[in-house]
């Protein structure tokens, strides 16, 4: 190595750091090199004059300030996380809430959708019958009456009668002592229609076919069993039934089945229609007087049946 | 200013790994990272002086130093989850500490820059009136005391150093810290870490010979 290399590795040297060969190098040097030898002594000074200065001690506080500050900085990050997730002392009662909102808001809906529930809030013809009676005894045998009438409309009339137009126009006040009766009113099937004095609601119900009268043994079937319900349109102003249009209740769906028309003496007359659940007539017959005048029998695509009718119309099952 | 110095700071520990099979902290830094405070408070206590030191010796101010030991606790607390054991914790907590002590001199030197002071400026009394200050003809009793105080002398002479020297100054002969680790710190070859830390002993022995005419 030459003077000024080994000038150069003297901070080494006092270091350490060097390999034994370049030690021996520099020692060979320095016996006969007395720059060097200076030089390498007041860099030994300088080196331990820096290496005396004192080392510094930290204020007694500075432990517990570090410390107050890192747990300030925890917290921050405990608080962003219990942003995001509530202690179990918070979210159980909060899910109980929950629950409890859920269930009852659940019930609610059950109890809005399910369609027994809004067909029995109404009072069946039945019940409203039963109650007129205990009022008066003349509107018990009007009622009677009245029964009587709608039975006979349930099949068609053997004995002619008198034609009597139809009147659609506004029905004129009764001459009756009985209040007005409402447009729409309903009846049991086998039962009667209450009369003007009788019924005010403008919709009570009545079963139809004999087969489906067990009204409170449906309730709990609607979703499945069909339903049938007849309300009179068109009264006349003897408070006869002039116009009674058949429904089916097929999950809560209300399906027109059927138009009937009858007479001031509830003898079937004019018009009678049945249709498909789509909407089609099924059958198309006209009564005169109870007796049938022609009819026309159709498929369900609109065309016209040619063959001789079975006569399974729904105005004459009810009394098969 | 060195080029180092406008570095911007660097909480994270990139350097190449060292050998830290016989990390003395490596027990507590884990408990430390499962967020065990009690733990991260016992390497506060461990390491605190030797941060301390390092900050003051950089950057030559006691309360700043200690500003930035603080400051570097608080931000190994917060990045200790990201700490991989690639080097000692010691080593990794001194970079913190070097990164904010080059940050605070940047600041100290940039406020220094922006307030000037004019020597000739009258000062100001409470009664309004303003009294001149000639500066004396005679040399400063007190000056001439610290000049003769070699420690002192050694610690001004550190001061006048660049801060690229005065970093491998403080962290080798005062932190007696391995010219493996100090490269790892200063992102440098070991061979440029030997021959500015030549360079920086010939500078404070050439300052301490200027100042007390022989050493």
């Amino acid at each position: 190595m030459e003077h000024n290399d080994i000038r150069y590795k003297l901070s080494e040297y006092l270091d350490g750091s060097l390999t034994e060969h370049e030690k021996q190098e520099i020692d060979e040097h320095l016996k006969t090199c007395s720059d060097c030898s200076k030089a390498l002594e007041e860099l030994r000074k300088t080196i331990e004059q820096i290496k005396a200065i004192e080392k510094i001690e930290p204020p007694a506080w500075m432990t517990q300030k570090i410390m107050a500050n890192v747990r300030t900085e925890a917290e921050k990050e405990k608080s962003i996380f219990r942003k995001l997730f509530f202690p179990l002392s918070t979210k159980l009662p909060l899910q109980a809430v929950a629950a409890v909102f859920l269930v009852v808001t659940a019930f609610y809906l059950y109890q809005s959708i399910h369609p027994s529930q809004r067909i029995e809030e109404a009072p069946t013809a039945s019940v409203i019958l039963k109650e007129e009676a205990k009022q008066s005894s003349p509107a018990k045998d009007k009622l009677q009456s009245d029964a009587q009438d709608i039975r006979s409309f349930a099949a068609p009339a053997k004995a002619a009668r008198p034609a009597e137009s139809e009147q659609k126009e506004m029905i004129p006040e009764s001459k009756t002592p009985a209040p007005r009766m409402q447009a729409k009113t309903m009846m049991k099937d086998e039962a009667v229609s209450a009369s003007g004095a009788a019924v005010r609601s403008k919709a009570a119900k009545m079963e139809s076919p004999s087969s489906l009268r067990k009204t409170n043994e449906y309730a709990d079937k609607m979703d499945v069993t069909p339903r049938f319900e007849r309300i009179i349109t068109e009264r006349h102003h003897n408070s006869q039934p002039k116009l009674v249009v058949t429904y089916e209740i097929l999950n809560s769906k209300k399906i027109k089945i059927a138009e009937e028309r009858f007479n001031a003496e509830g003898i079937r007359h004019g018009i009678q229609k049945e249709f498909y659940p789509s909407g089609q007539v099924k059958t198309e017959a006209e009564y005169g007087n109870g007796r049938l005048e022609w009819y026309q029998e159709y498929e369900q695509n609109g065309l016209k049946k040619t063959e001789k009718s079975d006569f399974d119309w729904l105005w004459l099952k009810s009394k098969r | 200013m060195h080029s180092e110095t406008n570095q911007p700071i660097e909480l994270s520990y990139s350097a190449e790994p060292e050998k830290v099979s016989a990390d003395p902290d490596r027990a507590l830094v884990a408990q430390a990272q499962t967020g065990d405070l009690g733990a991260f408070e016992t390497l506060v206590a461990r390491h605190q002086k030797q941060m301390l030191n390092i900050a003051c010796r950089l950057i030559g101010d006691y309360d700043d130093a200690c500003e930035v030991t603080q400051d570097a606790f608080v931000s190994a607390y917060k990045h200790i989850k990201t700490f991989r054991s690639q080097a000692k914790f010691s080593t990794w907590l001194t970079s913190i500490t070097l990164n904010l002590s080059r940050n605070r001199l940047k600041q100290l030197k940039s406020r220094q820059s922006h307030t000037p002071v004019s020597l000739d400026d009258p000062i100001k009394t409470d009664n309004g009136q303003m009294v001149m200050d000639p500066a004396s003809k005679e040399p400063n009793v007190l000056d001439q005391l610290v000049k003769r105080d070699v420690r002192n002398q050694v610690q001004q002479c550190i001061k006048k150093l660049g801060p690229e020297f005065r970093e491998v100054i403080v962290l080798r002969d005062m932190q007696e810290i391995s010219y493996e680790e100090i490269g790892s710190l200063l992102k440098m070859p070991q061979g440029t870490v030997k021959s500015r830390l030549f360079r920086a002993r010939e500078m404070v022995k050439n300052c301490l010979k200027s100042a007390l005419g022989e050493l």
